[in-house]
Parts: structure tokens; C-alpha cells; sequence
């Protein structure tokens, strides 16, 4: 019978959910899994693949919610076998990641965990002094896809290691797409500058039946321009017109 | 000899261990060491030294790997082409023996970063064997005009004065005369081989960059004036030499800093005594930034660098900012004399013709840099 009151039950939630008519299991006195009313005593498997037979996939921070789970309950595991188990090695960067995610704010980490981040994309953390817990639950917040996300997350530790305040790189933020260009503005002070510069300039040369559009792609900033045309004549105009920019380009 | 310090103290005082394979003891270097480095510090191993590591390093991984050393055969061939030789890039014909792996100087911005991933440093100790395909090579074309460089994954002279590889090598391009030898350093050590008689084939070239860089981002290498006396003596002895401003990076100061650096280079050598000076701007894998910023944080004009994707999958400046100091570069060796001959390297064909006004196979000085080899592996 499951017993009412188990010593400790394990909190998470993975992705992964086993069959239906998987019985409830125990490992010691931690319930790890409430199933139907059969109680199947795992006790005699090492822990983690006591844990394997009921849940065949983990994420790397679905593990390490784990690890940490067990870690604060005291529970005797070893925490390598458990990452091998699921594919995953504990070495240096591991470890360190472990530690930094211990810290992390609960809705960044849901996040984190939502888009299944890995060890290497939460890494850079590692290198902070100081986890900028606010911008991060902030982050969370506005809810980027994955790519986004790990994006302005680079842009923040750089920010962060280049001894930006918080509150600093925090400004503008109400949005994904103002928080960015702002974090871009303060880690590309120099290149915004130029930029500027370079935009006005380029941008103030086309005649109005140009579209101009200012693009950066890559190490390469300049001017993305259209026209239409529908006759020769007018094309013989255009041209004209582009000879003219041309001429007042600045060498 | 005349050396300022001891380089054999000195490179042996890096390497808190030295591992010889079994199989290399024979071998010329592993008998050196044995003879020069204390017992204490050398463990002779079968296979390789068991040092757990991560399957991506982090920064203290790398770190310790400057600072472990393994002697042992190299298992492939040593030939490679030369980096450059990409589609989209313009560069020099360059062969690439590879002696060893990992350095013992750290550069903030040394692209070992981004794919070094054993835990040692090492030194092939087969060089014969190098040397084998190297003859192989020459046989099969003897004329080709090939150059032959040691400084792609390991710097050529750093290590020099504990393996000696340079004395070697000088010896066998002896009798090669359309075949060059290239050493690449950021080290001073030449003087091991200086008395080594040549074919006028070999040379020796310093990246350089001005004093301030050399303290702020070339860590544990030869300072710049150090580096040029170096160079003034392999001149001396008949060696040719050059410098490559490589990587040139960006600072508040860089022009007076870069200016000085030329003053240097113009006031101590005359356009004559090198056949080039190669220029080029920092550039990264990005799939470095995170080892850089792990070990050098963002106080370093390279992790700080405001760099973006360019060209063959590397992070560069903006094109403008790295044509703007090739320019302002370029043409102060020109005002100080039209016959410097300064080329880019790994750069694309817009940035030439935008700081030099033309692409390198149609300069006159730059062409025979640039012709197509006429030798191709097997
Ligand atoms: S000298 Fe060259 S190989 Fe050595 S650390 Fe510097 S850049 Fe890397």
C-alpha cells in the first residue's frame, strides 16, 4: 500500500511522464514517483537508476533541480552516476554550473528549464561575482523565445563584467526588443556611436523615391536600398539619381 | 651564447610537470630534458598522462594546460595548409608543420582558446619523421616556391632552447634554396640558433604589437623591445626576418601607440632587411568569447572588443574601424618610406581594396606573396 505519509517526496516535475500504469515507487524513504496504489520498494537499485526506470529522460536542469533536491535533503547519491545516467558528465564546468543554478531565481530557472538550456548556455554565469538576480527574473519576465533569450543573457554578462550597474543595464527594459537595443548600446558604445553618425549621414543623401533602410549585418554597416520602376525613362531618372548620391559620397 | 636569462630555467620553471611517452625517450628532446631539467619534475608514462579534464574545458583547465608538458610522437602527418587558404579570404602561400600544441606564453586573444582540449601541453618528439614528409614533399616539387611555417598551434621558438627543433630544421632546408623556412614567435629565444650556417632560405618573424599591448594582452611573452633586438640579431647572422602588427587592436591610444610601434620598427630596421610586414586585425572564433571572458574578464581590450561575424566565421571589428587602421598603419610606413612593403593577412578582398586601394595579386611588391603554389598535397 502507498504509505500516507512519506518520510519525503521528490518535488519536481519532470517533463517526461511515465506510463499511467506505473505503480508507486519509493527509493528508502523518499517517494519518488505517485502512481497507481501498488507500491513497488526500489531501495535495492542504486539511486539513480531507481530513478531511471520511472523517468527515462531528464533535462540538464531538470537534474540539477534534482540534484539539488537531494543535496538539501541529505539523501546519499552520487551525483555522477546520476548525470551519466541521463547522458550528461560531471566535470569542472559541470559542477560549476550546478553551483551557479542553486542561485539562480526560481522564474528565471523556470524559464531556463522551459527551453531546456543546457550547461553551456547558462556558463557564463559561472564568471559573475554577483548573480543580477533582478534583470534576470526581469528577463524571465518577458518571456523571449530560447535563442533570444541566451542573446540578451550574453549581453547581460558582458554588461555585468564590464562593472555596469544593474539598475544600469536594467534601464529601458520594458520591452525584449528596447531592453536589447539598450544592453547593445552600452556593450557597442563605440560602434553605436559610428553607426549613428554613419546613418544620418547615408540615410539624409537619397531622394525621396528611394526606400532607404539602415542595416547592420555582420562587421558591414550600411544602407539597404529599393525603387521601382515601370519605364525606361524612369529608370534613366534613377540612375541619374543614384550618379548623384554617388557623386556626393564622401570618399 | 649571449642570453639575457637562462631560457632553459625559464621554460622549465612554466611546467609544474614534464611527461615523456615510453616510446620518445629515445628521442633527441627527451634526452635533453632529461639532461636539463631537474629528475623531480619528469614522469615517464605508457600512453598518455591520465589528467581528467571536462569535455569542454573551462578556463582553469585551460590555464593548467600551459602548464603540464608531454613529450610524445606525433600520430598523423605534420603537413597542413596553411589556415588563410579559405574561399572569401586572400592570403599568403603557407605550408604548416605542427611541432607541438598548446604554448607557454597567453595571449588574451590566442585562438588555441577555442580548440585546444588536452589537457597538456606538447612536443612531438618524432620530428624525423616530419622531416621524412618534408623530403617527400621537396622531392615532388623541388622548385615550387613553398613556404614552411612552424607557428600555427605551437610558437616555433618558445620552446626552441629545450628541443632545439630550429637547428634541425635550418639544417635540412640547407640545399633547398626555392623552399623557405618560417619561424614564428612572440618570443626573444634565437640565439640557439644563430650559429647554424643557412641558405639565406630561413626566416624569422615577430608578431609585434606596441609595448602596451604586449603588458595589457600578450601575457609571458618577449616585451617589444626584447623581440626586436631578437630580430636585429638573426638579421646580423644572415636570417631574414619579418613582423607581423598582428593582431592589431584598437584602443583609445592606438594611433600614438601604433605610431610609436612603426618609429620603432623604422628608426632600428631599413625597408630592405625584410622582405614584408604583414598587418592584421583581431579576430576570434566566437566560440572563444566565453573562454576569454572566463579568463581574462572584460578589462582586456579584446574581450571588450566591440567585434561582430565577418568573414570566414570569425568575429572582427566593423569593417570601417579595421580599414581605418590599416590606412592610418600602412600609410605612416609610407611616410616614412614608400619601399616598406606592408600586406594584409586573413582579410577579405573589400578590406584591401579599401585600406590599400587594390587587391594583393595586382600590387607590384605583393604579387609573388601571393602565387598560387604549385604543389598540392596528397
Ligand atoms: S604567442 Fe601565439 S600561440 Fe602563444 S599564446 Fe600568444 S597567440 Fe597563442
Amino acid at each position: 500500500m502507498v504509505p500516507k505519509t512519506p518520510m519525503w517526496t521528490i518535488k519536481i516535475e519532470p517533463h517526461y511522464k511515465p506510463p499511467t500504469a506505473m505503480p508507486t515507487c519509493k527509493w528508502q524513504n523518499v517517494l519518488l514517483y505517485r502512481g497507481t496504489d501498488f507500491m513497488q520498494d526500489l531501495s535495492a537499485l542504486p539511486f539513480a537508476q531507481a530513478y531511471k526506470s520511472i523517468y527515462a529522460e531528464m533535462s540538464f536542469l531538470e537534474l540539477a533541480e534534482l540534484i539539488s533536491e537531494l543535496i538539501d535533503h541529505k539523501i546519499s547519491f552520487e551525483p555522477s552516476t546520476l548525470l551519466e545516467a541521463y547522458k550528461f558528465r560531471l566535470d569542472a564546468k559541470t559542477e560549476k554550473v550546478l553551483l551557479a543554478l542553486r542561485r539562480l531565481p526560481q522564474d528565471f530557472y523556470a524559464w531556463a528549464k522551459l527551453h531546456s538550456l543546457s550547461a553551456g548556455d547558462l556558463y557564463s554565469l559561472c564568471n559573475l561575482p554577483q548573480l543580477p538576480e533582478k534583470a534576470l527574473s526581469h528577463l524571465a519576465q518577458l518571456k523571449p523565445s530560447r535563442s533570444f533569450g541566451i542573446q540578451l543573457l550574453d549581453l547581460l554578462v558582458d554588461c555585468q563584467l564590464m562593472n555596469l550597474s544593474e539598475d544600469e543595464c536594467l534601464k529601458q527594459a520594458s520591452t525584449f526588443e528596447a531592453w536589447r537595443a539598450n544592453l547593445h548600446t552600452l556593450r557597442f558604445p563605440q560602434t553605436t556611436k559610428r553607426d549613428e553618425q554613419k546613418k544620418e549621414y547615408l540615410l539624409g543623401l537619397w531622394p525621396k523615391s528611394f526606400t532607404v533602410r539602415w542595416l547592420r549585418q555582420g562587421d558591414r554597416a550600411g544602407v539597404d536600398v529599393h525603387f521601382f520602376v515601370s519605364s525606361k525613362k524612369e529608370l534613366a531618372e534613377k540612375i541619374e539619381s543614384l550618379q548623384r548620391v554617388h557623386n556626393e559620397l564622401a570618399d | 651564447m649571449n642570453l639575457p636569462i637562462d631560457p632553459i630555467k625559464n621554460i622549465t620553471a612554466k611546467y609544474e610537470r614534464i611527461f615523456i611517452e615510453e616510446t620518445s625517450l629515445p628521442s633527441p628532446v627527451a634526452q635533453r630534458i632529461l639532461e636539463l631539467v631537474p629528475n623531480d619534475k619528469i614522469t615517464v608514462c605508457q600512453g598518455k598522462p591520465d589528467i581528467p579534464t571536462s569535455s569542454e574545458f573551462t578556463g582553469e583547465e585551460y590555464t593548467r594546460s600551459k602548464k603540464l608538458l608531454f613529450i610524445t610522437k606525433h600520430p598523423g602527418t605534420f603537413f597542413k595548409r596553411c589556415p588563410g587558404a579559405k574561399k572569401g579570404l586572400a592570403c599568403c602561400n603557407y605550408y604548416v608543420l605542427n611541432l607541438g600544441l598548446q604554448c607557454d606564453m597567453d595571449c588574451s586573444y590566442c585562438y588555441l582558446q577555442s580548440f585546444i582540449n588536452t589537457p597538456y601541453t606538447i612536443v612531438y618528439s618524432n620530428l624525423d619523421e616530419a622531416l621524412n614528409e618534408l623530403q617527400e614533399m621537396y622531392d615532388s616539387a623541388p622548385n615550387s616556391p613553398v613556404r614552411v611555417g612552424t607557428g600555427e598551434v605551437i610558437d616555433s621558438l618558445s620552446l626552441d632552447p629545450l628541443s632545439l627543433y630550429s637547428r634541425t630544421l635550418i639544417e635540412f632546408f640547407r640545399g633547398k634554396p626555392s623552399w623557405r623556412l618560417e619561424f614564428k614567435t612572440k618570443s626573444a629565444y634565437v640565439e640557439q640558433f644563430l650559429d647554424c650556417s643557412h641558405d639565406g632560405n630561413v626566416i624569422v618573424s615577430w608578431s609585434i604589437n606596441p609595448q602596451h599591448i604586449v603588458e595589457t594582452e600578450e601575457h609571458k611573452t618577449a616585451n617589444l623591445d626584447e623581440r626586436l633586438r631578437a630580430a636585429r640579431r638573426a638579421l646580423d647572422k644572415g636570417f631574414a626576418i619579418a613582423f607581423h602588427i598582428d593582431p592589431v587592436i584598437w584602443h583609445e591610444e592606438w594611433q600614438k601607440n601604433y605610431s610609436e610601434l612603426i618609429e620603432k620598427i623604422t628608426t632600428q630596421f631599413v625597408p630592405h632587411e625584410m622582405p614584408y610586414i604583414s598587418l592584421g586585425s583581431l579576430r576570434f572564433k566566437s566560440e572563444q568569447r566565453e573562454m576569454m571572458r572566463e579568463r581574462f574578464g572584460m578589462n582586456s581590450y579584446v574581450t571588450r572588443a566591440e567585434m561582430f561575424p565577418g568573414a570566414a566565421g570569425k568575429m572582427r571589428y566593423d569593417q570601417t574601424l579595421r580599414e581605418e587602421m590599416f590606412a592610418y598603419i600602412i600609410g605612416k610606413f609610407k611616410e616614412k618610406s614608400p619601399q616598406w612593403k606592408v600586406f594584409l593577412c586573413m582579410e577579405t578582398p573589400e578590406t584591401w581594396i579599401n585600406a590599400t586601394g587594390d587587391l594583393p595579386m595586382k600590387k607590384d611588391d605583393m604579387r609573388s606573396l601571393f602565387r598560387p603554389l604549385q604543389v598540392e598535397r596528397t
